[in-house]
């Protein structure tokens, strides 16, 4: 643990998320940020930050492609940036997005371009297995 | 019913060093809203944490930005340190300090020259980048590099000051602050500056607050997030560390706000030199992080709160890494301060914010 910095973790379910964003706001907590990271195929979790200016608080909530997550952009205007990062890059459902680009908030040649395998590949097979061209290889 | 016209600004525009879009629609000469649009540059490095290393990674995040690289760096490899409950020597967390206080010398520097640019004082601009340039010549003095520092890494830093060279950068430092005391008064006393800035683009604390801002756009409306006051690293060893703070939250407290913050950190910085022990520097990490292991981090840049998260997976690869930065936190801060504001003043309202859209799009 690092001196003078304190942090939580909580598993919530998807249904508690919501009502969580309010208590949050009515404490005059501040957001600080949503993530997402793909576990498998089937199994993302979304980690929303938020903090009182000293403890930060994750709340991690499993979720996938199927699932439709309320925004709290309309709570915390803040998030729409991240909930909008999180349906062009992951592909996942957010309903409700105070200013939503509806798929266009980022320019990706690819659908969904997190939740591509990379590892166990080099970026020019990863390309040109989605038909995407590179410069410099032979995709 | 007054015409509605829209009104594209950017992302190609004087006032702008980085790609943004604004859709401002306007009743006369009145923005009523302002739609954000970025996306423009964005590069997937966190996609990338999947093909380099944990170690390698670190000169990856200092490639980010060129203004933030070393924040980038030193914020990443302290996520992984949490994450790998790796202990870093004393010595290395107060040279981390001491670099990390002197980018946001530079940077601060940096943007002041901008708004004098902004604002139509080239002299005053040129003046602020020549101060500026000691602060460079320190970085290539001390490290090989004036953008890129490759200093700092998971475990430590990868160079020494010797102690001999601390007191001439504290002996710059005074030079520094006798020059910028020259400007200084331009920003803060001159009265076309004043009738440019002042009540321009207001955010009041309620609305900082309930918009999550970060950095001396939120503490010019005299929201305090400073995440220095944590005490996390060296910053826990000053004597006193108080934030600086105004109340207008308009494009003129959050001028001053940077302004005081250069003599804040030349301060913070002498103040180390003053007190840093001898010893090692790094603590080379052993292992991997964990499966399922995970940590975050926050670190104050000079822009304001970057974000870091990691999650390990077992291997020397991590399942995810996350950096937050301050100017994702702040556009909807920007979008509120252009409300209702004259056509002619948004390019000092999105000046005065500071945005790095290279960090944000990362």
């Amino acid at each position: 643990m690092l001196k003078n910095y304190e942090e939580t973790f909580t598993e919530i379910q998807l249904s508690e998320l919501y009502p969580l964003a309010e208590k949050k706001k009515a404490e005059g907590a501040r957001f600080v940020q949503l993530l997402a990271t793909k576990l498998s195929v089937d199994d993302i979790v979304l980690t929303y930050t938020f903090t009182d200016e000293k403890v930060t608080d994750h709340y991690n909530v499993h979720v996938t492609l199927e699932d439709t997550v309320p925004a709290i952009s309309p709570l915390f205007l803040a998030a729409f940036v991240f909930e909008n990062e999180t349906h062009d890059l992951y592909g996942i459902n957010i309903e409700g997005i105070a200013i939503d680009f509806k798929g266009n908030f980022y320019q990706v040649a690819l659908d969904k371009p997190m939740t591509i395998d990379t590892q166990d590949s080099d970026m020019y097979s990863v390309a040109k297995k989605y038909g995407v061209e590179v410069d410099g290889g032979e995709a | 019913m007054t015409k509605r016209t829209v009104i594209p600004f950017g992302p190609q525009h004087p006032v702008l060093p980085e790609p943004v879009h604004l859709d401002l629609v306007l009743e006369d000469e009145t923005v009523v809203e302002a739609v954000p649009r970025i996306g423009f540059v964005h590069r997937g490095l966190e996609k990338l944490v999947e093909k380099k290393d944990f170690e390698q990674f670190v000169f990856v995040t200092e490639r980010i930005c060129g203004i933030c690289s070393f924040g980038h760096s030193l914020g990443y490899s302290q996520v992984v340190e949490n994450l790998m409950d790796i202990e870093v020597p004393e010595r290395a967390e107060y040279l981390r300090v001491i670099w990390h206080e002197l980018s946001r010398l530079h940077s601060h520097l940096l943007w002041l020259g901008l708004a004098a640019d902004g604002f139509g004082y080239e002299n005053l601009f040129m003046q602020c980048w020549r101060v500026r340039e000691r602060v460079l010549d320190i970085f290539e003095a001390t490290t090989g590099g004036r953008v890129v520092l490759s200093a700092c890494n998971v475990g430590g830093t990868l160079y020494d000051i010797s102690n001999e060279e601390l007191a001439g950068i504290s002996n710059t430092l005074d030079i520094v602050k006798a020059d910028y005391d020259a400007l200084t008064g331009a920003f803060l006393k001159d009265s076309s500056v004043k009738n440019r800035l002042v009540g321009v683009g207001v955010i009041d604390e309620k609305s900082a607050r309930d918009l999550s801002m970060v950095g001396p756009f939120a503490r010019a409306s005299n929201f305090n997030n400073d995440v220095r006051c944590l005490g996390i690293g060296a910053y826990g060893d000053l004597a006193e560390f108080e934030p600086i703070l105004e109340k207008d939250g308009d494009c003129f407290a959050r001028a001053v706000v940077r302004a005081k913050e250069v003599y804040q950190s030349i301060n913070i910085i002498k103040e180390l030199i003053d007190k840093i022990p001898d010893g090692p520097v790094y603590n080379k990490p052993k292992g991997a992080p964990a499966a399922d292991a995970q940590a975050s981090i926050r670190l104050e840049q000079p822009r304001g709160e970057v974000y870091y998260y990691a999650r390990g997976n077992g291997t020397k690869f991590l399942q995810r890494m996350r950096i937050r930065t301050p100017t994702s936190q702040n556009i909807a801060g920007m979008t509120a301060a252009l409300a209702g504001c004259q056509l002619a003043d948004v390019p000092m309202i999105v000046l005065t914010i500071d945005p790095c859209i290279s960090c944000t799009e990362r």
